[in-house]
């Protein structure tokens, strides 16, 4: 069932990320601010250094700001026990990396079922992954896989535990345009379908074409946040 | 089964090697825990069970003239008589022979080994002296008294508690065997042959003054009372387990903090290849707490592994190195079954190690954080080209440097104390035989003698120089300390005594060994009070300190002596001897009646190297473990090492580099980690050797620490040999990557 759409899901409040050096502070993200609501499509863009991986982090509960407020679902991530962040985490969040981090010493399926397993829903992992067109590679390593199906596996472990919010980082980084066009297709047929709110974050501007939405960020601040409103179809792209 | 289980299986079966060698350096720690403390128990029990099943007494009473009328309750009175032994034609020695009363004593029981308790005209043998002159059943024993000479048959071969370590007084720990003898016969046939004959009491009591009381009540005079702890064997035999106790107390955690240490390493590598991982582990939800328990499972197991395997070859080893111990000792009844409680201790604190050690880089709160870059140093430009990169690799992971360092400074440290603890004990007994006592022969006399004697003896044929001597126990006290002890009075040169300098001093005032300034527990000692048996009381200036490792007698001039005890004469005397003639010179001392005995430093020697064997057979067994050990664990560093820069090692497989080339980067590294882990190996093993002597050094038994050149030499080299053995064991690693799987892998 798609989730409806309304009312901010992850909000952002002057949110500062500061690395302290001797010489100098460094700004990996400067006074942020931004709402995404459910169900949204949302891609993050900007160079390297830009401050997209820290947004991603602190948005996931991964890394903590050094001042400001993020709310995800209404809950104050600052203000969560490292307990009560995993547990958040666990239970709301899905994430999906550029070089897919599987465990290489898994199969596909247990792969996946190491999330299912935290959630209780493994019964889900067949089905997922025929959803996901793993069918028949459930018992090959990551490493008898190509980057294309890792990916997939990878998706299919975020998903695996119904999240309210699929983080990407740079997933299509990794592969080449005709595997990572199937994987942005994937990702936009989940959003449609379940209504998984996804943020994408990478630095290939031709992938801002079939998001809702687009912030470019530059130097830890926001230097555009535009709608769109006739998004391409992934199949459209090309890189 | 969980995924993450499943992963825990699969990451130990890719990675057996490492968890092997790990698992193996557990295995080792602890064995050598259990068979130290289990053998030392079982020598413990043995010796206890020794004591209760022949009924060792608590006291020993010598008494003058007839024994008491009455016996008081708890004791036993015995027939004892001083004699010469001449058997197999040639082999004269001194001897002491004790009654057997009708039905065996009661105290001090025999526990026959060979043979039959001895009827008329045959005597039983005490074991040790049995086997030092070869002695078996038939064989005939001459036996001279002054007034008269017997030829007994040997019935049989006994052990006796009193005897376990066969000494000649309580003053001299040096084994008597070749020179003095035990000997036993039906107490009627003593008291009918043997003239003159002395008496003894032996008591098992608690209240001694009930005991005095009595005796004295019957006109009985006690000379001299010894306790239990003060009998000679049994006070040798307590030093020496109390020596043994503290090595075997001390260096077990030595060899469980090798186990921790390797179980650090396997689990800071798998860490630390695993980062991104874990990182994908925080990120999918799971705890801290999860993770930890995940990598700590990888120490956890490879410390089960370790025990298990460890656990069966230390039972083994236990087993057998109780027996051998036993054996070596002599001790008559031999209780060699492993403690289960060591065991499981063993097992428990070995699993302690491997956790503790293993949860301190799963712990680590930088475990998602990257290695610092290899930045150049500026010192580092200055370094040849060869040699920059290999400190890089050091450098560059400054945790695993350390470890490294600290994993040869251990394995170095180790073969170091084994070593200088072996040679410092047997270099300390071979000076004592060989430098300070340079004499070829030592005469003692059945009682004091003229001095003229001395000049009488000069005049035998072989004889080419003699330094008369007299024995005279004394007390020494200083401040609250005291000690019983043998004050040897002597004239001449034949003991080159020596200072803790190695300046030879003669004795024209007091010397006091080192052994006896460290039981008075002073660091100076400017004047002891010295008390004879007759409680005549001196002050007496210490002149110096000598040298002297096995006993703890005094030294002063003879005049000094003679004063001192009140007697005139002499009870011995040092003699130089022309080689060829040592055997004749032996064997016309003792057709004097008055002669007790005739002693060598050689033979000395001998019977002290054979009686130590118990000292070195541990110390052996430590050496080769400890060498063991170290190459062990080296191996586990060079394949946990590749295992964690196996991405590196393949690229430069991937560019074309040949295993030679890979060889020679790497034999660069170790080189250098082998430099710095020598250095503080050499130092550590000194000091810990140092330490261990000093614990185990008693009032009896003094070693000094001896560390030759040639020792450390020996050290360097096999710590060159172990380079070959990691530099291999990497090179067989690095082979064994798969190239095209581990190239694909993103972690």
């Amino acid at each position: 069932m798609p989730r409806e759409r309304g009312g901010p899901l992850v909000k952002l409040e002057e949110v500062a990320k500061v690395y302290k050096n001797r010489a100098a502070d460094t700004f990996a993200l400067d006074r942020v601010s931004l709402e995404i609501e459910q169900g949204e499509f949302v891609v993050v863009l900007g160079p390297s250094g830009s401050g997209k991986s820290t947004l991603l982090n602190l948005v996931g509960g991964i890394d903590t700001a050094s001042s400001g407020l993020i709310t995800v679902k209404n809950v104050d991530l600052n203000r969560l026990t490292e307990q009560k962040l995993v547990s958040f985490r666990r239970k709301y969040l899905g994430y999906v990396f550029q070089y897919f981090n599987l465990l290489p010493s898994l199969t596909a399926r247990e792969n996946v079922d190491l999330v299912a397993n935290l959630v209780g829903r493994r019964k889900r992992t067949p089905g997922l992954m025929k959803e996901l067109g793993l069918d028949g590679l459930e018992d090959r390593f990551p490493s008898q896989l190509s980057g294309g199906e890792q990916q997939r596996v990878a998706i299919a472990r975020a998903l695996v535990k119904d999240p309210v919010l699929l983080l990407c980082d740079e997933p299509t980084g990794s592969l080449d345009f005709e595997n990572g066009r199937a994987v942005l297709e994937l990702l936009k047929a989940i959003n449609s379908r379940r209504g998984t709110t996804t943020v994408v974050v990478t630095h290939n501007t031709v992938i801002g074409k079939i998001a809702d939405r687009v912030i470019h960020l530059g130097s830890g601040k926001i230097i555009e946040d535009k709608r769109i409103v006739d998004p391409c179809l992934p199949r459209e792209l090309r890189w | 089964m969980s995924p993450l289980i499943t992963k825990f299986w699969r990451d130990l079966k890719s990675n057996y090697g490492q968890f092997l060698a790990v698992a193996v350096v557990i295995a080792l720690g602890i064995s050598f825990f259990i068979a130290s403390f289990s053998s030392y128990q079982s020598v413990q029990n043995s010796l206890a069970q020794t004591y209760q099943e022949l009924k060792f007494p608590r006291y020993w009473l010598k008494i003058a003239g007839d024994g008491p009328a009455t016996l008081p309750v708890n004791t036993e009175m015995r027939q004892v008589a001083e004699v010469t032994l001449e058997f197999k034609q040639a082999e004269k020695t001194g001897a002491k022979v004790i009654g057997i009363p009708p039905g065996g004593p009661l105290y001090n029981q025999l526990k026959l080994q060979t043979g039959s308790f001895p009827g008329d005209g045959q005597v039983l043998v005490e074991a040790s002296f049995a086997k030092v002159h070869g002695l078996k059943l038939g064989d005939p024993i001459i036996i001279r008294t002054p007034e008269k000479v017997y030829q007994w048959v040997v019935s049989g071969t006994v052990g006796s508690p009193e005897f376990i370590w066969p000494l000649v007084d309580r003053f001299t720990p040096n084994p008597s065997p070749r020179a003095y003898g035990v000997l036993y016969v039906a107490e009627k046939q003593l008291i009918r042959d043997l003239t003159p004959i002395s008496h003894e009491i032996v008591a098992d009591t608690d209240n001694l003054r009930e005991l005095m009381t009595s005796l004295q009540s019957q006109g009985v005079k006690v000379t001299e009372i010894y306790s239990r702890a003060q009998q000679p064997s049994n006070q040798v035999l307590t030093l020496m387990l109390n020596g043994y106790a503290k090595i075997a107390g001390i260096l077990p955690w030595i060899f469980l903090l090798a186990a921790a240490m390797a179980s650090y390493a396997l689990t800071y590598v798998m860490v630390k290849t695993q980062k991104e991982q874990i990182l994908t582990l925080y990120y999918l939800g799971f705890t801290r707490w999860q993770v930890v328990v995940h990598f700590t499972s990888f120490g956890i197991f490879a410390g089960l592994a370790g025990s298990a395997a460890g656990s069966v070859l230390g039972i083994l080893l236990a087993q057998k190195l109780a027996g051998t111990l036993a054996g070596l000792i002599g001790l008559p009844f031999v209780v060699s079954s492993v403690q289960s409680e060591i065991v499981i201790t063993g097992i428990i604190l070995c699993l302690i190690a491997a956790a503790l050690g293993a949860v301190a880089p799963a712990l680590s709160p930088k475990i998602t954080a990257e290695l610092s870059s290899s930045k150049i140093i500026v010192w580092q430009r200055i370094l040849p080209v060869m040699l920059r990169q290999p400190v890089n690799n050091i450098l560059r992971d400054k945790r695993n440097a350390v470890y490294r360092v600290a994993v040869s400074t251990l394995g170095i440290g180790l073969v170091t104390v084994g070593l200088l603890l072996y040679q410092s004990v047997g270099e300390s007994t071979q000076k004592q035989n060989t430098i300070y006592q340079a004499y070829d022969l030592k005469v003692q006399f059945r009682t004091a003698l003229k001095e003229e004697v001395a000049s009488d003896l000069f005049e035998l044929d072989g004889i080419t120089d003699v330094n008369p001597f007299l024995e005279a126990p004394i007390t020494v006290k200083y401040r609250n300390q005291e000690l019983p002890t043998l004050m040897v009075g002597m004239r001449g040169d034949m003991l080159r005594l020596q200072d803790r300098l190695g300046r030879v001093v003669q004795p024209t005032g007091l010397l006091l060994p080192e052994s006896l300034r460290q039981a008075l527990k002073a660091k100076w000692i400017p004047r002891v009070t010295v008390t004879t048996p007759g409680g005549r009381k001196v002050e007496l200036p210490v002149k110096s300190y000598v040298q002297w490792h096995i006993g703890n007698q005094v030294f002063a001039p003879l005049e000094t002596a003679q004063s001192l005890s009140g007697t005139p004469g002499i009870n011995g005397a040092f003699l130089r001897v022309a080689p060829e003639q040592l055997e004749q010179v032996r064997a016309t001392l003792y057709k004097y009646p008055t002669v007790l005995r005739v002693d060598s430093p050689q033979e000395n020697l001998t019977d002290q190297k054979t009686l130590l064997a118990f000292s070195f057979t541990y110390l052996r067994i430590l050496l080769v473990f400890g060498v063991i050990l170290a190459a062990a664990m080296i191996f586990a560093t060079a394949r946990i090492n590749v295992l964690a820069r196996s991405r590196e090692f393949i690229t430069m497989r991937i560019l074309g580099l040949g295993m030679g080339k890979i060889g020679l980067s790497i034999i660069g590294e170790y080189v250098l980690v082998l430099v710095c882990g020598l250095a503080g190996g050499l130092a550590a093993g000194t000091l810990l050797a140092y330490v261990l002597l000093r614990q185990v050094n008693s009032v009896m038994f003094f070693n000094v620490l001896t560390v030759h050149r040639d020792t450390l030499g020996l050290i360097v080299v096999i710590s060159l040999l172990i380079i070959p053995l990691a530099v291999i064991s990497a090179l067989n690693a690095i082979r064994h990557l798969n190239l095209a799987e581990n190239t694909k892998e993103q972690n």
